[in-house]
């Protein structure tokens, strides 16, 4: 190797003295180099070309695009895989706006990444802020409010009063949204700035609604409301409704209805109509608001209501009785379901004798998960008629047949029942009868889904054995499920039960699998 | 008025094979039955498919004949439908049977079905495919559907990045 000292290009005079190797190989090397690259692009131009004629490349971009975004649901994981597979994959994945489109759980912490790759597609988002840490994030991809199509905010219990550091993002324009879900968000007034045309659901959990008027939710386009835990005075939420929300057709309440303080209701206020409510579901522990609410509202008759009432003070049957007055006036087509575990007063003869008002064409569930005397229970059902009775969950002890007979018997309609607690079905099962009946066929299509009928219901349709002995419930499906009506018996076996007698009908299939949990079987 | 379920109807695919079928099955492919619907007076001549092969297409017909008289996805519930498609990965018992074949008539029937529009089997065969992939490496899935890693280096640069952040998270 030979050392040369090579003078500056232009110095201004002055040598700079800076030294050079002499390298007979570089141009060599640089040749060299250069066609490297050349054959490593030949090579990728090769490669892209080779993948292309694979059968999978046969697939057009659109079916493949849609192959991704079944894959998507697997995760954001699962989604990245794939545009790390090849450059065609890649680009197909990239260039799918809607791919990236959805930020959720399992995404969040790319949110940045997923609404620069959503492009300007409309987003879907569950965000449930669970972490002070996250609700930075949930700001910046709340600041694109305009671009959500369905957003569900979820501020978990106990950062809710961390709530507010959401920002305002309820008061943005959402010109694209169409449904909303928020938990432990408070509800500004004017909504979106009234700018939310799209908007048809909205569905808040324990939102805070400082009080109700007719700015809280001035929605036209509005069909479906849920509210679930409120404190809401009935009078200013039904009056405010009519304003606000004229086109709605379906509203939840659940534990959302306080009754109105004596201000309110000093002077009887007009009946408020609703022309376009289709459904109406209330649940409460409390009947009074929900009696006020029938008192002071009026709905189209084809409206379905449903009650459901789960109650532990001892004025249920009495509240129940003033509900359900209220509800005649109401709609004809209200559901009843009264859950009372300790709501029943022996005393309170006056209630009891009442429940023959109880008008036969609105059905009524009951359900007694306290363990009552059976001399309450005779007492209680006879003065229930007959078709009023629908669904019955009765823990109570051991059942006489007389009793069996003379008080349930009556309650031809009966859709489903529930035995629970301590209640064996001793003799209860001396009253099943199985037929195979051409109307509770599974279509014949599969010959072990016949049927089961149990005297003297006609009606039932599912038998559920819910003991608290037992590890799970049984459910039975009387109409789909023989086999899980017989390992049904076979639990209760197993746990005690003597399981005596069952009659069925002649041309039952399935005489040996009864004779396995049954003492004597008996055809009719 | 639309002509009684038994007609039959002849196809020609693109290997000249030929099939006459029931009405009700090939009308499972919209394609086809916008085709019939088309032509008012009965033609004896076939319905050319030029892009579908004779064994695709029994393939094809096997699936329609099956599932003939079940209610083709109308225009109202293909939105909700997508939502379910893109939920689950779920496919029938018999629909899985059906579609276990070797990879080469796998991505046939798709591109058939997406020709002839047959949504139901076009379903079935992406949810095929989507569940090969489920929980698979890039590398697996590579080795799988024999693709050749053909990253630029700028790509490869930019994917090793998306990794670790990725892995961060």
């Amino acid at each position: 190797m030979s050392l040369t000292l090579t003078a500056p290009f232009h110095t201004g005079g002055r040598a700079t003295g800076s030294l050079h190797f002499y390298d007979p190989h570089a141009f060599q090397r640089s040749q060299m180099e250069d066609k490297i690259l050349r054959l490593r692009q030949e090579i990728l131009d090769l490669q892209v070309a080779r993948n292309a004629l694979l059968p999978i490349s046969s697939i057009p971009n659109e079916v493949l695009s849609h192959i991704f975004s079944i894959s998507r649901e697997s995760g954001m994981k699962s989604l990245l895989s794939l545009t790390w597979v090849c450059h065609h994959w890649r680009t197909v994945a990239s260039s799918n706006a809607l791919l990236w489109a959805y930020i959720g759980p399992d995404n969040l912490r790319w949110a940045a990444e997923c609404l620069r790759r959503s492009k300007q597609a409309a987003l879907e988002g569950l965000l449930i802020l669970e972490h002070p840490s996250i609700f930075d994030i949930g700001n910046r991809v709340l600041s694109q409010m305009h671009r959500f199509r369905r957003l569900e905010v979820r501020v978990v219990h106990r950062w809710r009063n961390a709530a507010d550091r959401l920002g305002d993002f309820l008061k943005r324009p959402a010109p694209m949204l169409e449904s909303l879900t928020l938990t432990y968000v408070p509800i500004p007034d004017s909504l979106f700035s009234r700018n939310s045309p799209l908007l048809h659901t909205i569905v808040l959990h324990r939102c805070n609604i400082p009080s109700w008027t007719s700015n809280t939710l001035p929605l036209a386009s509005l069909k479906h409301l849920g509210i679930h835990i409120g404190r809401i005075y009935v009078l200013n939420f039904i009056q405010s409704l009519p304003v606000s929300l004229p086109k709605l057709e379906t509203l939840t309440l659940h534990s959302a209805l306080l009754p109105s303080p004596a201000a309110l209701t000093a002077q009887p206020p007009v009946r408020v109509y609703f022309p376009n409510l289709k459904r109406l579901h209330f649940s409460s522990t409390n009947t009074s608001p929900i009696t006020e609410f029938f008192k002071y509202c009026s709905v189209v008759p084809s409206t379905s209501v449903c009650v459901e009432i789960t109650a532990d003070d001892h004025q249920t049957i009495r509240g129940l009785l003033q509900l359900m007055q209220a509800s005649k006036a109401f709609s004809h087509r209200t559901n009843v379901s009264a859950i009372l575990s300790h709501g029943y007063d022996p005393d309170d003869a006056v209630s009891i004798e009442a429940l023959h008002n109880i008008d036969d064409q609105n059905p009524f569930d009951f359900e007694f998960t306290h363990q009552l005397p059976w001399a309450d229970i005779i007492q209680i059902f006879t003065n229930v008629p007959a078709h009023s009775l629908r669904n019955l969950t009765l823990a109570a002890p051991e059942i006489s047949v007389d009793d069996w007979t003379g008080i349930f018997g009556r309650f031809v309609d009966l859709e489903e029942l529930v035995l629970q607690g301590e209640l064996t079905i001793r003799t209860f099962t001396q009253y099943i009868v199985i037929s195979t009946s051409e109307s509770i066929l599974n279509n014949g299509e599969d010959p072990d889904s016949r049927g089961v009928q149990i005297f003297p219901f006609p009606a039932l349709r599912r038998l559920k054995f819910r003991g608290y002995n037992l590890e799970s419930s049984v459910d039975v499906d009387l109409h789909r499920e023989f086999h899980a009506f017989c390992s049904a018996l076979e639990v209760r076996r197993d746990f005690g039960m003597r399981l005596e007698k069952i009659w069925v009908s002649p041309d039952i299939f399935y005489l040996e699998l009864l004779g396995e949990v049954v003492d004597e079987v008996l055809v009719l | 008025m639309a002509a009684p379920a038994t007609q039959q109807i002849k196809i020609r695919c693109n290997d000249e094979k030929e099939f006459t079928v029931d009405r009700d099955v090939l009308e499972r492919s919209v394609l086809i039955k916008n085709m019939l619907e088309d032509v008012t007076e009965q033609q004896d001549a076939p319905i050319p498919l030029p892009n579908v092969s004779g064994p695709v297409m029994a393939k094809v017909l096997e699936y329609c004949t099956h599932h003939r008289g079940e209610p083709l996805p109308s225009a109202d519930t293909e939105q909700s439908q997508d939502e379910t498609r893109k939920r689950t990965t779920d496919i029938s018992e018999w629909d899985q049977k059906f579609i276990t074949v070797d990879q080469e008539m796998l991505f046939e029937i798709i591109l058939a079905a997406n020709y002839l529009d047959i949504k139901s089997l076009l379903d079935v065969g992406c949810k095929t495919v989507a569940n090969m992939i489920k929980g698979k490496t890039p590398e697996e899935i590579r080795k799988l559907f024999n693709i050749v890693n053909d990253f630029t280096p700028e790509e490869e640069a930019q994917i090793k990045k998306e990794n670790e952040w990725a892995e961060d998270r």
